[in-house]
């Protein structure tokens, strides 16, 4: 079931401070990730990766995972070290036509050197805040007796 | 008219994926199905047809199927996946043997549906924005160029020459029909600047264009065959390379069979990077049944020995061979057991595909103007299984498809499937 980016993340996303890791599945089914900032978040909620590289492996699994229904997932990182994790499917690519030549030409204000080859439209299933404390804070709470006997004993 | 009982006896779409499971995408398999059997927009659907947004065909180009009128339905359309249907339904209805799908429109968006069945969305092809410019003689720019949704094409030979002999035109061709019996159109000075400027004027759509693409018919004149068709390709590549200021970029040309000699000449004196020429059926005895021009003027063998000296010229992966999938099975002499002309065509693809040449695989569709409308084309499983083995024989002698690719033409589904094989 899809879910929607919400505004915070949104604007995590769009902050070129905040790293970006997209994670694949190549065709042989090995795991591909990438740093990768031209990932952000649209008005409706979807996520949206600019593609720079004809052949990268980025770009052949994510052509793949949309012929074969495969997930892909992205993890922010702030520069506070708070990060998030987004699971999300592929569902659509556009190669040409106006609103692919609408990114191009940014892109290519962005950088002269900049050449789009693909915009790439993902649909979020799964989102949940990473960030260490927070992780660890939900863990003990929903496992809380999964702790070495020593932590009990402080 | 279709045949009525012609579902019982093939597979259908959902039967083939089922059968190829993970081994294809079902974008390139639902891809054939609807170039081989064609498709017509519902009434609804077709009242979302705009000629001033989406890629209606302003005339005859290739002067192909067309008569007086050009076809008021645009001539592509691209799934959600990036996959291109290079075909447009005007072609589909009336000597096809299968129903052809339908397009609808469900909530606002385009859809491929067969029986009621809903498989894709898809969007039309949109306009060139070149097309609403004048040249500075006057000339409408859509008269100079077309283009596909990444490449721009100029075809500045307007008639085949193979066709000068009657019945020696190539058998499933339509293409240049409508100028079968005229002298073609006279290529002056004035042609050529307005060709500069149209491709001037295309690359102001930043981000349109991957690829320049020229053909035409085969023009057999000159000292030495094919001479005065070089000639014409030479002057009309320099002058699109005037308005892209790049000593070589990326150039499909799809030609008649040329000498070294000439090729080298393409290589040395213009910007052109890829070739393409096409043997068409890849079996000598059908290929002098189906194709007796060439035949008569170059023949199978010499033919296959310019596409290897191609690879000389221009090296491994810019040199594809344009074939007519499944015109192998073609009646009376072609082959009537599929598996018989699968073995039999894949077994010589490999063999060429040893000398550095890939395949440019065109869906074979008896179209209303060709030798051979009324016949019978394959199955679905057929075309698959053929795309597949091509796409193997490419793999296997290790040769990348640099020029005809998804995003360089659209129309080849063997190499639709290269998308996803890494370099």
């Amino acid at each position: 079931m899809s879910v929607k980016i919400n505004g915070t993340l949104r604007n995590i996303l769009s902050d070129k401070s905040t790293i970006k890791l997209l994670a694949t599945l190549t065709p042989e089914g090995e795991v591909h990730s990438a740093v990768k900032q031209s990932i952000f978040a649209d008005e409706d909620g979807n996520i949206v990766y600019l593609e720079f590289f004809e052949k990268s492996q980025t770009n052949i699994d994510l052509v793949n995972s949309i012929w074969f229904d495969k997930t892909v997932s992205i993890t922010a990182v702030t520069p506070e070290r708070k990060s998030w994790y987004i699971k999300g499917k592929p569902v659509r690519t556009r190669v040409f036509g106006k609103e692919y030549e609408a990114f191009y030409r940014q892109a290519e204000e962005n950088n002269p050197n900049n050449d789009l080859v693909a915009v790439y439209y993902i649909e979020p299933l799964e989102i949940y805040e990473q960030t260490y404390d927070v992780q660890q804070a939900k863990h003990k709470e929903k496992f809380p007796l999964y702790a070495h006997l020593d932590k009990y004993a402080d | 008219m279709s045949e009525s009982n012609w579902r019982d006896q093939e597979l259908s779409y959902e039967q083939v994926l089922d059968k190829h499971n993970g081994d294809i995408s079902k974008f390139t398999v639902l891809k054939i199905d609807v170039t081989r059997r064609g498709y017509v927009y519902s009434e609804e659907a077709a009242k979302v047809i705009d000629p001033n947004k989406h890629h209606v065909e302003p005339n005859d180009f290739l002067g192909s199927t067309k008569t007086t009128n050009s076809s008021p339905f645009p001539i592509g359309l691209v799934m959600r996946d990036g996959t291109t249907i290079c075909s447009e339904p005007g072609l589909s209805t009336i000597v096809r043997q299968r129903d052809p799908y339908v397009i609808e429109l469900i909530d606002n968006k385009l859809y491929i549906t067969d029986q009621g069945r809903v498989y894709e969305e898809v969007e039309i092809w949109e306009r060139p924005d070149f097309y609403d410019k004048v040249t500075s003689n006057g000339t409408p720019m859509w008269q100079i160029a077309s283009a596909r949704p990444q490449r721009i094409t100029i075809a500045p030979g307007t008639k085949c020459h193979f066709w000068d002999k009657p019945g020696n035109g190539c058998k499933f061709c339509a293409l240049f029909s409508g100028h079968r019996c005229d002298e073609g159109e006279f290529r002056d000075e004035k042609y050529f600047q307005d060709v500069t400027e149209t491709v001037a004027e295309a690359l102001k759509q930043k981000g349109r264009y991957a690829s320049f693409h020229m053909t035409s018919g085969s023009t057999l004149s000159g000292r030495e065959i094919f001479d005065d068709e070089v000639e014409l390709y030479i002057k009309t590549l320099k002058a699109a390379g005037k308005a892209i200021h790049s000593d070589k970029f990326p150039t499909k040309l799809v030609a008649s069979a040329f000498s070294k000699r000439q090729l080298e000449r393409m290589r040395d004196e213009t910007g052109m990077t890829g070739y393409v020429t096409d043997l068409e059926v890849l079996n000598k005895d059908l290929f002098g049944w189906i194709c007796p021009g060439k035949t008569e003027f170059i023949g199978y063998d010499e033919w296959k020995k310019r596409l290897y000296d191609a690879v000389d010229v221009f090296g491994r992966g810019q040199v594809n061979c344009g074939i007519v999938a499944g015109v192998e099975t073609a009646q009376p002499y072609g082959f009537a057991d599929e598996d018989k002309a699968l073995e039999i065509v894949l077994k010589e693809a490999n063999e060429i595909a040893k000398h550095g040449v890939t395949f440019s695989e065109c869906v074979w569709t008896t179209l209303p103007k060709s030798y051979f409308s009324k016949q019978k084309t394959p199955s679905l499983d057929y075309y698959v299984r053929l795309a597949l083995g091509l796409a193997e024989a490419r793999r296997r002698n290790g040769i990348q498809e640099n020029i005809d690719d998804y995003r360089r033409c659209g129309n080849h589904p063997n190499t639709d499937l290269a998308r996803i094989e890494k370099w």
